[in-house]
């Protein structure tokens, strides 16, 4: 019974349709070397917004909500990824599961497997995704972009008969190229170049053309990965190599009459109620004089110390 | 007449972060380091080139969540707070720095800047920036666009129409409410776009929008001239497509400006580096080392944080300025050649996220400074423009129907979808299902029931920000962006339930009420069928 609520533990191997694209077909999640594809860069930055440097942070769970782990439905629905991915979760309610059982007697249902069918449904020519047990999602490699599929989640009989729990919506995915579609009255004959011209001349000393740069993005092979790696770069796990810094500070402190005036090196320092007083100055190499006159209220006294200080760092 | 058009479009946006329930919340402070470095800063680039007489054109979302926050009196306060706090650290280091050449000037710089930016926001705008934009739309210089009410990201989300209705039906009467006049563009959220939303757009009135490149070189049929002019959707919205090259000079850590050696280091700040007893008051309130803004070290190279160098100010304020000055001799570059090419005049639309500017890449207001100035002053090739006023000069043009796309890494919807986040979408669904049916069993509902539903649809959008599955992917503060996809669904399921079993708990609805008060003037059956 495909029900369990797996979110974010992956069966690792995942049958993808055998087609022109099976090579692009990979383990889910990706994980790819670090990459500064302008792409990557993009989402870095914007992640920034959501700095606060603070990595990981706990919070108190509120009255123990815990999200439900199916609502009692018979339904699948079918997302679109990218060209040649589409997504799809279902569950099955009890009440269908107890028909398919009636229908099927319960020795043929035991040997059956849950499976997807998936249709692309120009032709409604489909292929199956044999499923493991719990699973309640999955990816499907798609072969053709700009085309539009439909999903049944449903047990297989070892007959092959396929009984159906419940029908996805249809969804189409997005074209990967240029449209064959020419626009007579618009036409302009050097497609290709106009292509290039929209690709940006950013590119034209270069490398890249736009077409490769979006074939590259959508093939997954200019994955950077490195959007999940990169949180703060204070607490980059594994492999950073050995750092330190050192700095020095100068605390100067002391005390005096409460409702004296403390000066220090010609300023006027805050004293704390009980008259204490403390100042810190970052000290960088060579000398340093700090002279310190504390002055009594009326004026009628006052007491200078000079404090002279050399730091000197040999590295 | 120039020979062709630069089209700046800024897109500033957050998600609504505000917890009146603690005193001090770390996640508030995305909304409070964008005032001081991203938003304040533009403003004041704006207010300058007025008083100097320079014409401009910007294109500027302010999303409704961020207009929101901008509106809100608990976050102008704490934003105040915020700000007292950084000017008197500020103080601290201009004295505790005072023998040390490197860093002396840019404690002052920086407690320059803070005192500064708190008089534009006390004083001049009084804590109200939404106002304060408006002053330069009501002027003529600034476009300001709309977005999806709650960032929502909305090609996964194509089996209910109505979600994405009520995000764009939200969206424009907030922006009617605060800015007096109809949004005519919309940023669809991370430009994602699915064919048939632009249905949805024209019945609000709005003209056009902007989608990544092969949103539209993908489109159906050809477009004629690539991004370089708008096309018309089967709807009459127009659809304006982003220029690689000039995304490229500042999105590209490899070859854009932002990554220059001499300007600030957004990462190495002294919340991290100084003293933990000096520094403890500034930091988190419970003791947690974070970013203060005062940052004194410039990018240096790929080397560790530890090894960077002192930032000196100057060298980076004539980095920015060569850079503006590349940015706008590319631009003359690219357009003289297109126009060549096309015999007509091309457009240009150059997209960044606001934050960009201020909070990643310190310079990025002095930049856009500098080369609005320059391209009013040291050229004739091209002119500044809006879509908007783009399109009232040029009303024909092609139909297209673009195709599905987003400005996300590889193109589509994977960032959204994918092993970290794909499991949120099974119970966004089901809200939205549940949604629906409220609105559509509740045709005229008051009182506290009515409350009730407004709360639900409230809940429902806080669910549907993008940014949630973004920091899901993404890893940065992963546990909060779950907590709050819990609290807003845990929120909605339990009002649905009162609302249905007709046992409305008034004391849990006022508290979330008073948590969750965005739009206020929300009207649930926008969700009716």
């Amino acid at each position: 019974m495909p029900r369990k609520n797996r979110k974010r533990e992956y069966p690792l191997k995942k049958r993808a349709m055998r087609s022109k694209t099976d090579k692009m077909a990979m383990p889910y999640p990706v994980p790819a070397p670090p990459s500064a594809s302008s792409i990557g860069e993009q989402a870095r930055i914007e992640e920034s917004k959501y700095y606060s440097g603070v990595p990981i942070q706990k919070f108190e769970a509120e009255r123990g909500f815990e999200f439900p782990y199916a609502y009692g439905d018979n339904r699948i629905v079918l997302m679109v990824r990218d060209p040649y991915w589409i997504f799809t979760y279902w569950e099955v309610s009890e009440k269908k599961l107890s028909e398919i059982k009636t229908h099927l007697g319960s020795e043929t249902y035991n040997k059956c497997t849950w499976c997807l069918r998936v249709y692309k449904t120009d032709k409604w020519e489909f292929f199956d995704i044999n499923l493991p047990a719990m699973a309640n999602n999955w990816y499907i490699n798609v072969p053709y972009p700009n085309s539009s599929y439909c999903v049944e989640i449903g047990v297989k009989t070892s007959d092959g008969r396929f009984i159906a729990a419940a029908r996805s919506n249809i969804v189409t995915t997005p074209p990967d190229r240029m449209s064959d579609v020419i626009d007579e009255e618009w036409m302009i004959p050097d497609w290709e170049r106009m292509y290039r011209l929209s690709g940006g001349f950013g590119l034209r000393s270069g490398s890249e053309s736009l077409k490769e740069l979006i074939e590259k993005r959508l093939k997954e092979e200019s994955a950077s990965g490195w959007i999940s790696s990169i949180s703060s770069p204070m607490k980059k796990p594994g492999k950073r190599p050995f750092w330190s810094w050192v700095e020095a500070e100068l605390v100067i402190y002391g005390a005096t009459e409460p409702t004296a005036t403390v000066m220090i090196d010609g300023k006027k320092v805050p004293l704390r109620p009980d008259g204490t007083f403390t100042l810190r100055y970052a000290l960088p190499d060579g000398q340093q004089n700090f002279p310190v006159v504390a002055t009594r209220d009326d004026g009628a006294e006052k007491r200078r110390v000079d404090i002279e200080v050399e730091r000197k760092t040999n590295k | 007449m120039a020979k062709g058009y630069l089209a700046l479009a800024l897109h500033a946006h957050l998600p609504f972060v505000r917890h009146p329930e603690y005193e001090d919340f770390l996640e508030e402070d995305w909304f409070y380091e964008a005032l001081t470095e991203t938003y304040l800063p533009l403003l004041r680039v704006f207010e300058g080139l007025v008083n100097d007489n320079v014409d401009f054109r910007i294109t500027m979302t302010i999303s409704p969540s961020l207009l929101s926050m901008f509106v809100d009196p608990l976050l102008q306060n704490r934003y105040l707070a915020h700000i007292d706090k950084l000017i008197e650290l500020s103080y601290k280091e201009i004295d505790r720095t005072r023998h040390d050449s490197r860093f002396n000037h840019l404690a002052e710089m920086y407690n320059r800047k803070f005192v500064e930016m708190r008089a534009l926001f006390e004083g001049k705008y009084q804590r109200n920036l939404a106002l304060a934009f408006k002053k330069f739309q009501d002027m003529g210089k600034l476009e300001i666009i709309t977005c999806a009410a709650t960032h929502c990201y909305l090609p996964l989300q194509e089996i209910y129409r109505n979600v994405v209705r009520a995000q764009v039906k939200v969206a424009a009467v907030q922006y009617e409410k605060i800015f007096g006049r109809r949004p005519q563009g919309i940023w669809l959220p991370e430009c994602g776009y699915q064919p048939g939303d632009d249905l949805i757009l024209r019945d609000e009135g709005i003209r056009y929008f902007i989608i990544d490149t092969h949103g539209i070189l993908h489109g159906t049929p050809r477009p004629k001239y690539g991004v370089f002019a708008p096309v018309y959707c089967r709807s009459g919205v127009a659809a304006f497509g982003r220029d690689m090259e000039s995304s490229k000079a500042v999105w590209s850590a490899v070859e854009g400006y932002p990554g220059d050696n001499n300007y600030r280091e957004f990462y190495r700040d002294i919340g991290f580096d100084l003293d933990y007893d000096y520094i403890r008051p500034y930091i988190h309130a419970d003791g947690t080392r974070i970013p203060t803004g005062i940052k004194y070290f410039r990018v240096t190279g790929s080397v560790d944080l530890s090894r960077k160098e002192p930032y000196v100010r100057q060298r980076a304020l004539d980095k920015a300025a060569e850079h503006a000055g590349n940015f706008m001799f590319n631009r003359e570059k690219q357009i003289e050649h297109l126009y060549n090419y096309f015999e007509k005049e091309p457009i240009i639309i150059s997209p960044y996220d606001a934050e960009l500017l201020g909070h990643w890449w310190y310079e990025g207001p002095e930049w856009l400074d500098f080369m609005i100035r320059k391209v009013y002053h040291d050229q004739k090739t091209m002119q500044l423009t809006t879509p908007s006023e783009y399109l009232d000069q040029h009303k024909k043009n092609q139909v297209v129907m673009p195709s599905m796309s987003s400005w996300g890494w590889k193109g589509y919807s994977e960032v959204w979808l994918e092993g970290s986040n794909d499991w949120i979408y099974r119970h966004l669904h089901k809200m939205a299902e549940r949604m629906i049916e409220l609105a559509n069993s509740f045709r005229s509902a008051d009182g506290v029931l009515r409350r009730a539903l407004n709360q639900a649809a409230r809940e429902l959008m806080l669910a549907e920000s993008s940014d949630w599955a973004f920091i899901m992917k993404t890893g940065t503060c992963v546990p909060y962006a779950i907590k709050r996809f819990k609290d807003h669904t845990e929120r909605f399921m339990k009002l649905y339930e009162s609302i249905r079993s007709n046992n409305i708990d008034e004391r849990f609805l006022s508290d979330i009420e008073s948590k969750d008060n965005i739009f206020p003037d929300i009207d649930y059956s926008v969700y009716a069928s």
